[in-house]
């Protein structure tokens, strides 16, 4: 523990920082290093500017429950310029025939405004972005403007984007399959889903550093965190590549040597081939559902609600939240991802049952013919030869 | 005395013109080499499956870390057997040695690639065979010679059954999918002399993934699992249907045992320029 006391955790190298923080436990080494986050956000005079798209504000939510540090703890001592964020500022937007009205001590629309007409600051985005009805993002209104024009100033202006959450990074929930999704037509910042030439700012031809906090919520850890490592100097902006996994992800959090199975509390049972056919049990969850196998986050490791659980030890299979095209790839949550149809709405299973039964069938029709037909043939032909 | 034993043990005159011909009753069908390949392809073939579905069921007769060793272990087994042994094996096949292939050079080299080519992949000959095959089912032709021998230039023209040659080509693109599909399933990075053969695959994975809405490891898993239930039915294919005749277990016995013809039995054999003046060919 002294010995992680005296080093600087931002120089680590990934497999280093998850020995350490397996070895004492993401809570306290968290714990010994909240000063330096904290005093990482207090040193910067960097500007943030977070602002919602279409989303159910979980992730401000999830970042209102970190604990080391917690954001109130961030902000008290905060030099930071949290220029904006819409759930915790005072301000509200007020609109007099149609204009934004009074000044920006009260209103939110002019703040905003101003924090964006100044420039240099970090762009955070929670929530998709509505591109719907025909590009024009009237699907997602703030007062008499879109939120794609919103969206559009702020990434202009902006030095780096990071995009928390699954909605903001790519599309989430609201760019799921649907009956209204082509019209609504909702967009990650850099992604929609899988997708990189189609996330929102490839639309508007804009080309700034984006890197993709995702997850449903995103994980308190992972936002604080890598905003710090912005800050601080230790993510450079001009290489995410050095630091980000195909899509955008942070690889410390999202590794892509290993996936949460790898590290699931559960996976002693796995090993053991325990696993559960209902979710009363203790065992693994892999057969009512679990993606975990299929989903790169260091849940496992860090856990989440001050780490003392996560999904899996809390008994509910884990849901994939974390991996792009999500939900649509991980649905239905509580069914193994092979039993999902493939084509002409079969699943591995039934084309395999069709496969071995088809074979099957021609083994016994083979058989008869080459073994019982034959041999009465050569009987009979021996008979009328006597 | 050996000639009386001959006449009396071959009904065809083919075959005891045949072996006279030749100097020997028994030809060399499999060599050691090529019974080796295809134990070690079946024992790793049954290891694989076995303890695949282990790792994927949780069957509780291992221990996951004990299967996933013997699994890797056969694995490699498996590899070998397929992509070193085999086309050693096909490419040293003994040919006719017919003149233009004796002649050697380019021509030579090129002539005696068709012959291995022939003897390997699915032809014209070989559909008239299965329609033949389809034809005996109904009891309306007979059942055709697929192994061919020239005997004049002592060595096989056709030796496979054509629903096994069909199969073949089927059965190296699973081997190279479960090979591919199973690199990020063992390690998401691995790297083969330092190229990261494992992240480009996921890479892929990344592109295709979406068409099947599944995500890249979730389509790395499918696959895997979907190639090895293909292997069950070529198993179930090859065991059941091409090998379950009474009539040619004689063949069963080389590839595991012997490795040797007997020219004797003409069941689903063609001996093709057995006579110097006029060519023979017989079928059942």
């Amino acid at each position: 523990m002294e010995k992680s006391e005296n080093r600087d955790f931002f120089s680590m190298d990934r497999r280093t920082f998850l020995k350490v923080v397996g070895a004492i436990g993401a809570s306290a080494f968290l714990g010994i290093h909240s000063s330096k986050i904290t005093k990482a956000l207090e040193l910067s005079k960097t500007k943030i500017i977070w602002i919602h798209g279409a989303e159910c504000t979980g992730c401000s939510s999830s970042l209102l429950n970190g604990g080391n540090p917690d954001l109130s703890q961030a902000i008290d001592k905060l030099s930071v310029d949290l220029a904006f964020h819409e759930t915790l500022l005072a301000q509200q937007g007020i609109f007099v025939d149609g204009s934004p009205a009074s000044t920006s001590e009260l209103n939110s629309e002019i703040l905003l405004d101003e924090a964006i007409e100044e420039g240099n600051y970090i762009l955070v985005v929670e929530g998709s972005i509505a591109n719907g009805p025909d590009g024009s993002g009237k699907y997602c209104m703030y007062g008499e403007r879109t939120f794609k024009e919103i969206f559009e100033k702020a990434a202009t202006n902006a030095t780096a984007i990071m995009a928390v959450g699954m909605c903001a990074a790519y599309g989430g929930v609201n760019s799921a399959d649907s009956d209204i999704k082509d019209i609504t037509d909702f967009r990650g910042v850099a992604y929609l889903n899988e997708d990189s030439s189609k996330g929102m700012l490839s639309i508007l031809g804009i080309d700034k550093p984006v890197i993709n906090i995702a997850g449903c919520p995103a994980h308190p850890d992972w936002v604080l965190l890598t905003l710090a490592a912005v800050i601080l100097g230790k993510i450079d902006i001009n290489n995410l590549d050095a630091v980000l996994d195909t899509y955008g992800r942070p690889v410390v959090f999202f590794p892509t040597d290993n996936s949460m199975h790898d590290n699931c509390p559960r996976r002693g049972y796995y090993d053991r081939g325990i696993l559960d056919d209902d979710l009363s049990g203790e065992g693994c969850l892999l057969k009512v559902g679990c993606k975990g196998p299929y989903t790169r986050s260091d849940c496992g490791l860090r856990r989440w609600n001050g780490s003392v659980s996560m999904c899996t030890q809390a008994g509910s299979p884990c849901i994939s939240c974390c991996e792009p095209g999500f939900p649509d790839v991980a649905s239905p949550f509580y069914e193994m991802i092979e039993d999902k149809p493939l084509a002409y709405g079969m699943n591995v299973g039934t084309m395999s049952t069709i496969g071995v039964g088809v074979a099957a069938a021609g083994v016994a029709a083979h058989a008869a013919r080459r073994i019982v037909f034959d041999k009465y043939a050569e009987d009979r032909k021996r008979k009328e030869e006597e | 005395m050996e000639d009386k034993k001959i006449d009396k043990e071959c009904p065809k005159l083919v075959s005891r013109k045949a072996i006279k011909m030749y100097g020997e009753r028994h030809i060399e069908r499999y060599s050691f080499l090529e019974r080796l390949a295809h134990f070690a392809h079946l024992t790793a073939l049954f290891v694989l499956l076995i303890t695949g579905f282990k790792i994927y069921m949780g069957w509780e007769f291992l221990t996951y870390h004990a299967a996933l060793n013997i699994h890797m272990a056969f694995a490699i087994i498996f590899m070998v057997a397929n992509w070193i042994i085999i086309p050693y094996n096909i490419i040293t096949t003994e040919c006719p040695h017919c003149e233009i292939c004796d002649a050697g050079g380019i021509r030579g080299y090129s002539h005696r690639a068709m012959h291995i080519a022939r003897r390997y992949l699915f032809g014209p000959t070989d559909a008239k065979r299965v329609k033949q095959i389809l034809l005996n089912y109904l009891g309306k032709a007979p059942y055709p010679a697929y192994t061919v021998f020239d005997v004049k230039n002592r060595g096989y023209i056709d030796k496979l059954h054509p629903m096994t040659k069909f199969l073949l080509v089927f059965e190296g693109a699973a081997v190279g999918l479960v090979f591919i599909s199973g690199i990020p399933l063992y390690h998401q990075q691995w790297e083969l002399l330092g190229i990261p053969i494992g992240h480009w695959i996921l890479l892929a994975g990344d592109m295709i993934g979406p068409y099947f809405n599944l995500g890249t490891l979730a389509l790395i898993r499918t696959v895997h699992l979907l190639v090895a239930y293909f292997f069950i039915i070529e198993v179930t294919v090859h065991v059941g249907i091409i090998e379950l005749d009474p009539k040619i277990w004689k063949f069963h016995k080389a590839i595991f045992w012997t490795g040797t013809s007997d020219l004797c039995d003409y069941h689903y054999v063609d001996l093709i320029n057995v006579d110097d003046d006029e060519p023979i060919a017989q079928k059942e």
